[in-house]
């Protein structure tokens, strides 16, 4: 493994979201370090956080939300700044320049009204990275062409609805790439696309990776994906990190009752099952989160402790944490 | 042209095809390759008037609408006499002459005369202007404001939003006419004031009314009112903008640009307000009939212009006292112009309604195609 030169550090991140009937607890004390070049996955099911942590990491967070308390150590060439301390207009700064977003849906992440060379040279004008709007335009065209849009001088020009799904993922990539980040987070940006695109946009990730030495942090609840697109991956379940390790040791020698479970629900196809397993019970409801380990009502080696306190992330191998109380003594 | 292909056409849609054509090449002469470039544009603008032409009530109202707009642009420029020719000075046989009539001098008065000797043809033709004046004003001035606390109230939300909202809330508590007379008899004196240490101020205002310098003193009331009005007018545009706006901030490329370091201002003017900016548009229209509407109320109640500007409202107000010996056309004529005119943005702006919201246009269209097959 390569030595690890940090990019960004989640540390200690809790947020709660107020709503009418009561705090929810989304973030319970994530901690997690991203490695520059590297891509980093977040896999859970839906409503663990995974989208929360992503965008609390610039101080994103809807309404009603809160980042209750924690750091985000965001490593720049010139020093460590902590992102959550930061006031809006520096932070604004960075959003988009910095650290860019890719949406889940791309159809609803482009604004109808405008083409999409104008919401590519917006971006580019916003971040002065280009000063005019005439230059920004010209440039919108060489975006395009480095997502591998087809006929990028005449998709410049089109609006949303003109284009197909995939193209517009690949111009939402493109917005996110303009201003040439450093860390890209692209929230499931394959899950509204059928598989051959998906298959296309992951190409084109894993390509603009290489070539401009991106960070990718990836959030997705597919595990055939992670597998394939990952370096590190952290697996999250109601608001916690349960495991997280290189995607060899996560998948290969996985340690958390909840990732096992996870990863025994995904078809294989080179074994023949009748079905595939559930992990039984749902997701507990966070504003009266169970006490303890979050996952024990639904876990199968539950102990007396796992009721009472919540297990710590412990490194068990080199680079392979994991929060139960069945390792950790 | 694939919309060629696949529509029905009617007259109407050929006119409209022309006139836009015109338009295109106009635009085309001064930026080349403009129509090109926005081809997909132009497209919807013509499948927006092959909609508008399908309702028979918003061709109505874009026609008092558009003849409305034009008699108050042009009008006093064709008006045969001055609003303040009073002739009844140089023959007293000027005087109630019914519409179709001849003077002593043997001219026609279309329209007749009032009991000045005033030739009503170009009062009314005076007062359109006024009226378009009053609403431009009210629309220029007004709907920003409106429009503006809207979005900040909808955007920001919580705090700020709660107090825009209540001290809306305060001003639409109070009965619009009402509200409106208490502001348009008090601001006068200051707005007197302002006009006389500002004289650019009022000569621009003399040749938007298209008013007798010496009526220079007059301009005052006619101001006031258009105050007044804004001042009762906003709360309206604040609350509809400030809904469109709660539910337009929810879209993720709301969040998108937020993400991609867009300030709020940015985000509220570029990527808020364009996509809210259908429904500010058809209030807009059905809007500037009620502001001519109010206008001439107030006017009536003797509040707005004072004579001798011409002002539907005045005119219907000063007439009315003839009425009972049978100088029908004083009050009458007027009072139909406005009808016609309020009527005619009522007309356009429900029309307007269907054709800019998306929904209810596709299934214009929708029906349009069937037909051919």
């Amino acid at each position: 493994m390569e030595i690890c030169k940090p990019i960004l550090e989640v540390k200690d991140l809790y947020v709660n979201f107020y709503t009418y009937a009561g705090i929810v607890k989304a973030i319970d004390g994530v901690t997690f370090t991203v490695c520059e070049g590297e891509t980093f996955c977040l896999v859970g099911e839906t409503g663990c956080g995974k989208t929360v942590t992503s965008r609390a990491i610039t101080k994103l967070v809807p309404e009603p939300g809160r980042i209750e308390k924690g750091e985000i150590i965001y490593h720049t060439p010139y020093g460590k700044i902590n992102l959550l301390e930061l006031p809006e207009d520096k932070l604004r700064e960075i959003r988009g320049k910095e650290i860019a977003y890719i949406f889940q849906d791309p159809a609803a992440a482009l604004d109808p009204l405008y083409t999409i060379g104008y919401q590519i040279a917006e971006t580019m004008v916003e971040h002065k990275t280009v000063p005019k709007w005439k230059e920004a335009f010209i440039k919108a065209i060489d975006v395009l062409r480095s997502v591998l849009m087809p006929d990028p001088e005449k998709r410049v020009k089109a609006y949303p609805h003109e284009l197909s799904g995939g193209m517009k993922q690949r111009s939402v990539i493109g917005i996110g790439l303009s201003n040439q980040p450093r860390i890209i987070i692209a929230d499931e940006p394959t899950s509204y696309l059928d598989v051959t695109i998906q298959a296309q946009i992951m190409d084109l990730l894993r390509k603009l990776k290489n070539e401009k030495r991106l960070t990718i942090i990836l959030i997705t609840h597919n595990m055939g994906l992670v597998a394939e697109m990952c370096d590190r991956v952290a697996v999250m379940y109601a608001g916690n990190i349960v495991e997280l390790g290189t995607v060899e040791q996560v998948f290969k020698n996985p340690l958390h009752p909840y990732t096992k479970g996870l990863l025994r629900a995904v078809p294989n196809p080179l074994t023949k099952i009748e079905r595939l397993e559930a992990i039984p019970g749902t997701v507990p409801n966070l504003i009266y989160p169970p006490p303890g380990c979050r996952f024990h009502p639904r876990c199968s080696y539950t102990m007396d402790i796992c009721k009472r306190e919540k297990p710590r992330l412990v490194e068990i191998e080199p680079g392979h944490h994991v929060a139960c109380w069945l390792y950790s003594r | 042209m694939s919309a060629e292909e696949v529509y029905e056409k009617k007259l109407l849609d050929h006119l409209s095809d022309f006139f836009l054509k015109g338009i295109v090449k106009i635009i085309d002469s001064i930026r080349p390759g403009w129509s090109v470039r926005n081809k997909s544009k132009i497209d919807e603008w013509r499948l927006m008037f092959y909609a508008l032409n399908r309702s028979p009530t918003g061709i109505v109202g874009l026609i008092l609408v558009a003849s409305f707009i034009l008699i108050g642009i042009f009008g006093p420029l064709v008006a045969p006499y001055s609003y303040n020719d009073l002739l009844v000075f140089k023959n007293t046989h000027y005087r109630f002459i019914p519409p179709g009539g001849r003077g002593p001098g043997g001219e026609i008065f279309l329209l007749g005369t009032d009991d000045y000797g005033r030739d009503m043809l170009s009062l009314v033709l005076y007062g359109a202007r006024t009226s378009l004046v009053v609403a431009l004003l009210v629309i220029i001035l007004g709907a920003p404001i409106g429009i503006i606390l809207g979005l900040i109230s909808g955007y920001y939300g919580g705090k700020i939003d709660e107090l825009i909202m209540r001290i809306t809330d305060i001003f639409l508590a109070f009965p619009g006419l009402i509200l409106a007379i208490a502001f348009a008899a008090t601001l006068p004196d200051r707005i007197r004031g302002l006009l006389e240490t500002n004289p650019w101020l009022q000569n621009i205002m003399l040749s938007l009314f298209s008013l007798d310098p010496a009526d220079a003193p007059r301009l005052a009331n006619l101001l006031s009112v258009i105050i007044a009005i804004i001042i009762v007018w906003w709360p309206g545009y604040t609350r509809i903008v400030r809904g469109s706006t709660l539910s337009a901030r929810e879209n993720v490329y709301v969040e998108a640009a937020k993400a991609m370091g867009m300030g709020s201002w940015g985000i509220m003017i570029k990527h808020i307000f364009p996509n809210i900016l259908a429904p500010i548009l058809v209030i807009l229209t059905l809007d500037v009939g009620s502001v001519i509407l109010l206008e001439a109320g107030l006017s009536y109640l003797g509040i707005g212009a004072q004579p001798p500007i011409a002002d539907w409202g005045r005119i219907v107000y000063d007439g009315s006292r003839w009425l009972i010996r049978g100088y029908w056309w004083l009050s009458l004529l007027p009072g139909i112009f406005i009808l016609l005119t309020v009527l005619g943005f009522n007309l356009l702006g429900d029309a307007l309604r269907d054709v800019l919201d998306p929904k209810a246009r596709r299934s214009i269209e929708f029906k349009l195609k069937k037909k051919k097959r």
